[in-house]
Formats: structure tokens, sequence, C-alpha cells
């Protein structure tokens, strides 16, 4: 099954108790994405640590540290699609990428999205 | 006998006298007249609450007919607009320059008057701005950067601890002339 597919069938139906993963939690999973793309790259070790700091202050309940762990850098292509959204400026980028039909192109580019959210909706719903 | 007394409507003010009059390049970048007659009556009309909206309808903003509200509204917009603030600017300079030989004349008399309060302090700016002392201040910055060595282990081991804990992969150590760093 493809990304595109498996996307469609979690979210079009849920899973059995529905996700819960709302639009904070989808843009924070871009941004742990873009973040470790940016990891990848030359730069002082000081900038490095706040970079990995900004991680850190990602997590919360239903995004655990293993669940940001999960997600990989993103590709070239979707980092190509990202800095164009970033153009309408900071809140409306963050609106972007947690919209549904721009996150579907995010997870066929990059489905270490979709892996992390199923993941913590398996986690949520088992602690609870 | 009842004398019925009518509201002066403010229009029968003394028109602004534009003759031989040498405009500075703000006033000059002013749309027209009207707007250069404002600055200049703004330095005319009587102080204080409304000053503005006399000097509109000297200038010959409005209309016999505007409200109140209207001739407010107008006042404000001129008042606020950049380049009447640059014009109203450069004719306060013109202002104070002018009352430069008024101003000397009063500090001369002050001076030469040992029973007034201000005698001393008279004395005082005067010599300041003759005679002014020399203060020589040096100032040496010296800003280090670097960090010790116990910061840069505390800085690398908190990397190494937050990348194993988001599986973020680090990229590979330089080698410096054949040997790792």
């Amino acid at each position: 099954m493809n990304a595109i597919d498996d996307f469609d069938r979690y979210f079009a139906n849920g899973c059995e108790r529905g996700t819960h993963c709302t639009k904070g939690n989808r843009y924070t999973l871009v941004l742990a994405s873009t973040t470790k793309g940016c990891l990848k790259g030359e730069m002082p070790e000081q900038m490095r640590l706040e970079f990995l700091q900004h991680l850190d202050r990602m997590t919360d309940e239903y995004l655990k540290p293993e669940i940001i762990a999960m997600v990989q850098p993103m590709p070239d292509e979707a980092e190509e699609l990202l800095r164009e959204i970033r153009k309408l400026g900071p809140m409306e980028a963050l609106d972007q990428y947690a919209d549904p039909g721009v996150f579907r192109a995010l997870v066929a580019l990059n489905p270490s999205l979709l892996h992390a959210i199923k993941e913590a909706d398996r986690v949520w719903y088992r602690r609870s | 006998m009842n004398i019925k007394r009518t509201r002066s409507t403010g229009r029968d003010l003394v028109p602004i006298n534009r003759e031989k009059t040498e405009y500075g390049p703000k006033m000059k970048a002013l749309p027209n007249d009207r707007y250069r007659d404002f600055v200049r009556a703004l330095f005319h009309v009587k102080p204080g609450h409304g000053a503005q909206v006399r000097a509109a309808k000297q200038a010959g903003f409005g209309k016999p007919e505007s409200t109140p509200e209207t001739m407010a509204a107008i006042a404000s917009r001129l008042a606020n607009d950049e380049r009447v603030q640059a014009a109203i600017r450069e004719e306060a300079d013109k202002h104070v320059r002018s009352a430069a030989p008024r101003a000397l004349r009063a500090l001369t008399g002050l001076i030469e008057d040992p029973t007034h309060r201000d005698h001393a302090r008279g004395i005082a700016m005067v010599l300041d701005r003759t005679n002014p002392a020399e203060i020589v201040t040096t100032t040496r910055v010296e800003h280090d950067v670097t960090l010790s060595a116990a910061e840069v282990a505390q800085t690398l081991k908190r990397i190494a601890q937050l990348a194993a804990k988001f599986s973020v992969a680090l990229p590979a150590p330089k080698i410096i002339e054949g040997e790792k760093a």
C-alpha cells in the first residue's frame, strides 16, 4: 500500500476510535521533520544544540520523544513545497502545513509522518 | 430692546499674506498654498484647544457650512500628514533662529544684573560655551567569545543526549590533515 492510500484509509475511516492527531500536532510533526533536515547540515555546535532544544520543546503527552524520533527529515521535494508555503508568513504557513490537502502531499513525500501519527494514536489509546 | 448676538463663523479672519515669502524645501514640497497657509497659521493662531481647526479655517479648508466634527477631522488629517509635519519643523526652526537675537539680549541683561536670581547660572552658561572643560575618555572593549573546554564538553554532551533521544543523525566528524579532529 503506498503512502497516499494509507493516508486516505487512515483519515477517511480513522482507526477504530478515530485519530487524536489535531491540527497543532500535524504542523508540529512537519516542523520536527524540517528541523531534522536542518540538523543534517554543517553548523556551529551551539546552533546545533539550539535546534535540538527546539525538538525537545515539541514533545507533549501525544507527541512523545519516541514519536518525534520516528519522524524522518524532510526530503528535498517536500522542502521545496514548504519553502513556497513559508512565503505566506509564519502564522499562515503553520495553518497550511496542517491543511489536510497539504499534509496529504507531505505524507506522500515523507511517509514517516503518518507512521508517527499511527504510533502516537496507538500509544494514546492504549494509555486511555 | 433685544440685541440678537450672531456667532462669528470664524471666516472673517485676516487672510495670510503670501507676498515676498521665501519658502524652504519642505514648505515648497507641500501640495498647494492652502497647506502652506495652514503651517504658517499654526504659528499665529491663538494656542490651545482648537488651534489646529482655527489654522485650517484660516488657510481656507472646509466650507462655511462644515460642521465642527468635519473641521476637526480635516485639521487632524492635516496635522498628521508627514509632509505637513516636516514643513512645521522647518518653519519652527526659522522661528527659533529668528528669536536668537532676543534671547541673546535677554542673556546679556541677565549677566549685567547682579541682583537677578539666575545671574550666576547665566555666567556659567556663557563660560561653558566659550571655554568648555575638556574631558578625554578612552574606552577599550575586549570581548572574548572563546568557550572554555568545560563549556564545549557540556555542549557536546547535551547534543549527543538530544540526538540520541530524537534519533537525529549527526554529521561525520571533520578530518583535518589526514587525522580525525
